[in-house]
């Protein structure tokens, strides 16, 4: 394990702490944009089939 | 008052604030966290009791105060669309519950990694723990709720108040390590009187939790667009936000 990954005895439970933080908040905002993308997908497809008819 | 209240209540005035805050609020989130977790890894000093298991405090007393702070804020937006009839407080109601159960998982998860080398189990059920995990089970009776009820309305109404109620519950987390004799530990930080941590310490807890908390806007506003466009069918501002010819 590299240097800075050290913790002494307890370096599992300190580094996968933080990864698990890291990941579940960096999975909020993949997760937030994805439908938020989606929802600006739709909503444009959907102006676009009222504008047709 | 009212009149600001009630501009709120509008969504592309709503729409057009996200975008705008999004990005400050994002960055800030960024460059608070990172800075609170490599302070907290790095310089701060390690306890002299706990040693460097201490480290996770960085990462779980944010999650667990953003925990609590996600729900007031959601019950209080709910109670406001269900006074004031605002049909954009219960989409920011809606919006929060997700990035709030994020939160109580993480402050859960946390807890529970720390406690093992520290208590030497993974769980007790101690008042703290337990009134957090009924905190995750509101969380998840309000989303569920929602997802349960096809018409709108019914479902903001119904799942207000279900967070209105489960307000009762904060307290009780709150102060559960004082009105019990709980194994977890009182309260590092606390509005009144002298913080439990030396300053070297503190610090870098205190950019950590103000960067979770720029982090919960910046997502929030980023979901609260989403159910904005859920629940918009005016196709004028519509077409205008979203740069429709």
């Amino acid at each position: 394990m590299p240097e800075f990954l050290e913790f002494g005895k307890h370096t599992a439970y300190v580094v996968s702490s933080f990864v698990l933080v890291m990941v579940v908040l960096a999975g909020n905002v993949i997760f937030a944009r994805r439908q938020l993308n989606t929802l600006v997908n739709r909503t444009r497809q959907r102006l676009a089939a009222e504008d047709k008819s | 008052m009212w009149k600001f209240i009630h501009k709120f209540g509008s969504p592309p005035h709503l729409y057009r604030l996200s975008l705008l805050l999004t990005p400050w609020f994002g960055w800030a989130a960024a460059i608070l966290i990172t800075a609170g977790t490599l302070g907290g890894l790095y310089l701060a000093p390690p306890d002299y009791q706990q040693g460097e298991g201490f480290r996770i405090i960085y990462v779980h007393v944010p999650s667990a105060s953003m925990s609590l702070f996600v729900y007031v804020n959601m019950a209080i937006a709910a109670a406001a669309g269900l006074i004031w009839r605002i049909k954009l407080a219960h989409a920011v109601a809606a919006a929060a519950a997700p990035i709030g159960a994020s939160f109580t998982f993480l402050a859960l998860a946390t807890g529970s990694i720390w406690a093992k080398p520290m208590w030497g189990t993974w769980w007790v059920w101690d008042a703290r723990l337990t009134s957090e995990l009924v905190l995750l089970f509101l969380y998840f009776g309000y989303m569920a709720l929602r997802a349960a009820i096809d018409d709108d309305n019914r479902a903001d109404r119904a799942s207000a108040l279900l967070a209105i109620i489960g307000l009762v519950n904060i307290p009780i987390i709150k102060y559960s390590v004082e009105w019990w004799n709980t194994l977890h530990q009182p309260a590092t930080i606390s509005k009144m009187g002298k913080p439990a941590m030396d300053t070297d310490m503190l610090i870098w807890l205190l950019l950590n939790i103000f960067g979770f908390m720029c982090f919960f806007i910046a997502v929030l506003l980023i979901r609260t667009r989403s159910q904005v466009l859920k629940r918009s069918r005016d196709q004028k501002w519509l077409k205008q936000a979203l740069g429709v010819a």
